[in-house]
């Protein structure tokens, strides 16, 4: 497969991002013609798409920015956003909030810490005389991971049948918030997190030579870690709170765009971040349509039914070792 | 020697019935009511870990959950009858039945399905005048609530979780419309999965039941519910979501909300 311009590729990506955000607004469960769009009875409806729209963007860009660093950190083509624990770290700190605190805290707030809080406890894990290397941080997210996932399930079980269920459901992913602030938020730390990525994108490609080589070309490697790391949890706690866990988006989305691409993490990073926001936006278009009747189906189920057949046509045509 | 030997006979009788006439094992809280209503209370020796109603079912011993039974336990305490409700872990009961068993599995979609029901346990347990009072209780006040339909039906709708926004239109979908309401929710399959927040504007309820667990999501005005606070959150989601003989109890609660004047 001939790789292609970044720039291009990135110009046919706003077409897109035109084309389906545009969709997304025509795309519903209620069906709303042209001509009654702008009536006063759908404004609350169109406001909800709009919410929706944006979050399934920044979601998607935000989760496929957290892969992207991660697989240049750890130069491991299964990392993923959720690889370090993060996924059952935040499971975790949501079940506490729905069994115990749902009356006062949102669960998305302890989602958050617990996410936040799995990170440190991995990067200390896997700290050794004062550097943190890669291959410890990968068994340490495992096992951090195996802790987390046992004590949620451990709670899961010996939950009442109503709380276990909404722990469940609210584990499977949803795309579909009902304040405004939730979404400014997730918004507002994946613009963050994408500008601090942009401005780390040439010492990446550093990294992902080797720390050693890396070392040699006068990167800071260290410091450059723990800032891309803490950006990565950042925003992938930010979006599991708010969201639950989506998965499939971060793994693939910049394998995808490594192909056609190329390695260099300058387009990588932008061009991984617009595919991932279209991409989850795509998918959510699809969780509408998929189900006739008013019931939609679980964002997680939508995002691995369609990307998988995509990855594996990628990867066919590609016809290289994979992770190159 | 003979008078002894009959008047042990007897008190080995008696206490025989003191501990029931069968070995009954539960794994159904409808179907633990619904035995208890038919004076069969004493014939359970074991129930799942959510048959809490009435009182004395918290007294039998656990045996788990529905689909994670304690299988050990249950083949030391040698029942006739296992009832589960649904098809989950039935592959683990399948075992007791080749010791002879009878696994039965008992889950009411419908007021009508539950009648059926407790006839059948009625039949197998040899209790059909019980059963036969006991539908015909619950027909007579279903035929009363019937009687305080007036006017037009509210839109009802039952909110299960608020994030993301899941609904149950299964058994309670019937129990509405036996009350007076109108289930929104009536073209959910499977009866219950996550419902679309559009749906749910444009079919705008004028109340919203919230059973189960709620966080208190944020509605737009637009929706009557909201507009004019009939959002009910205080009836046992247990009456509410069993199959069981409660459930015309929550017939006639849902009526008094839908008709009450405010």
């Amino acid at each position: 497969m001939r790789r292609i311009s970044a720039v291009k590729f990135i110009l046919f990506l706003s077409l897109c991002f035109v084309i389906f955000i545009i969709l997304g607004f025509f795309v519903g469960k209620v069906n709303i013609s042209p001509s009654e769009m702008l009536d006063d009875r759908y404004a609350d409806i169109l406001r909800l798409r709009l919410l929706r729209i944006i979050l399934a963007i920044a979601a998607g860009a935000g989760l496929s920015l957290s892969g992207v660093i991660l697989q240049a950190i750890l130069r491991n083509p299964l990392a993923e956003p959720y690889i370090l624990g993060i996924s059952s770290g935040s499971g975790f700190g949501a079940v506490i909030g729905l069994l115990f605190f749902s009356s006062f805290v949102s669960p998305g707030v302890l989602a958050f810490i617990g996410g936040i809080l799995t990170i440190v406890l991995v990067c200390r894990l896997a700290k050794l005389d004062s550097r943190i290397s890669p291959e410890n941080m990968i068994i340490s997210g495992i096992l951090v991971n195996a802790f987390f996932s046992s004590l949620l399930m451990f709670f899961i079980s010996n939950a009442s049948s109503a709380k276990a269920h909404s722990v469940i459901w609210w584990l499977l992913g949803n795309l579909q918030v009902y304040k405004g602030m939730p979404v400014v938020i997730v918004a507002g730390t994946v613009v963050f997190g994408f500008l601090v990525t942009v401005f780390f994108s040439k010492d990446m490609n550093a990294m992902s030579l080797g720390e050693e080589e890396a070392m040699h070309l006068g990167v800071n490697i260290e410091r450059v870690k723990k800032i891309l790391l803490l950006a990565a949890a950042l925003v992938t706690s930010v979006i599991v709170s708010t969201c639950g866990i989506i998965g499939f988006v971060g793994l693939m989305i910049p394998h995808i765009v490594r192909r056609l691409l190329g390695p260099d993490h300058r387009g990588l990073v932008v061009g991984s971040f617009l595919m991932g926001g279209l991409f989850l936006l795509l998918c959510d278009i699809g969780s509408r349509l998929i189900l006739t009747g008013p019931s939609e189906l679980p964002i997680g189920v939508v995002t691995a039914f369609i990307g998988v057949p995509f990855f594996v046509y990628i990867l066919r045509k590609s016809r290289k070792v994979y992770f190159k | 020697m003979k008078k002894i030997v009959l008047l042990l006979t007897f008190l080995l009788i008696a206490l025989e019935c003191q501990a029931g006439q069968y070995r009954i094992v539960s794994l159904a809280p409808n179907v633990t009511e619904i035995l208890f209503a038919l004076g069969l209370g004493d014939s359970i020796v074991g129930v799942d870990k959510y048959s809490d109603y009435p009182e004395e079912a918290k007294k039998i011993e656990r045996l788990g959950t529905f689909d994670k039974p304690n299988i050990e336990r249950i083949i030391l305490l040698k029942p006739d009858y296992i009832f589960v409700s649904s098809d989950m872990g039935i592959d683990r009961l399948s075992y007791l039945e080749g010791l002879g068993v009878k696994v039965i599995k008992i889950s009411p979609k419908s007021i009508d399905e539950l009648r059926k029901g407790i006839a059948m346990l009625g039949i197998i347990f040899d209790r059909k005048p019980q059963a036969r009072l006991l539908i015909e209780d619950m027909e007579h006040r279903i035929n009363n609530v019937s009687h305080n339909i007036k006017g037009k039906r509210p839109k009802v709708f039952v909110q299960l979780f608020d994030d993301p926004l899941v609904t149950v239109s299964f058994f309670i979908g019937d129990l509405i419309e036996l009350a007076g309401g109108k289930n929104i929710a009536w073209d959910v399959k499977e009866g219950a999965g996550l419902f679309s927040y559009e749906v749910l504007i444009e079919r705008n309820p004028d109340i919203i039941i919230v059973c189960g667990f709620s966080r208190g999501m944020n509605l737009p005005p637009s929706i009557n519910a909201v507009r004019n606070n009939r959002i009910y959150k205080d009836i046992d989601p247990n009456i509410l979501l069993r199959p069981g003989p409660r459930a015309i109890d929550a017939i006639e609660e849902l009526n008094r909300l839908f008709y009450e004047t405010n």
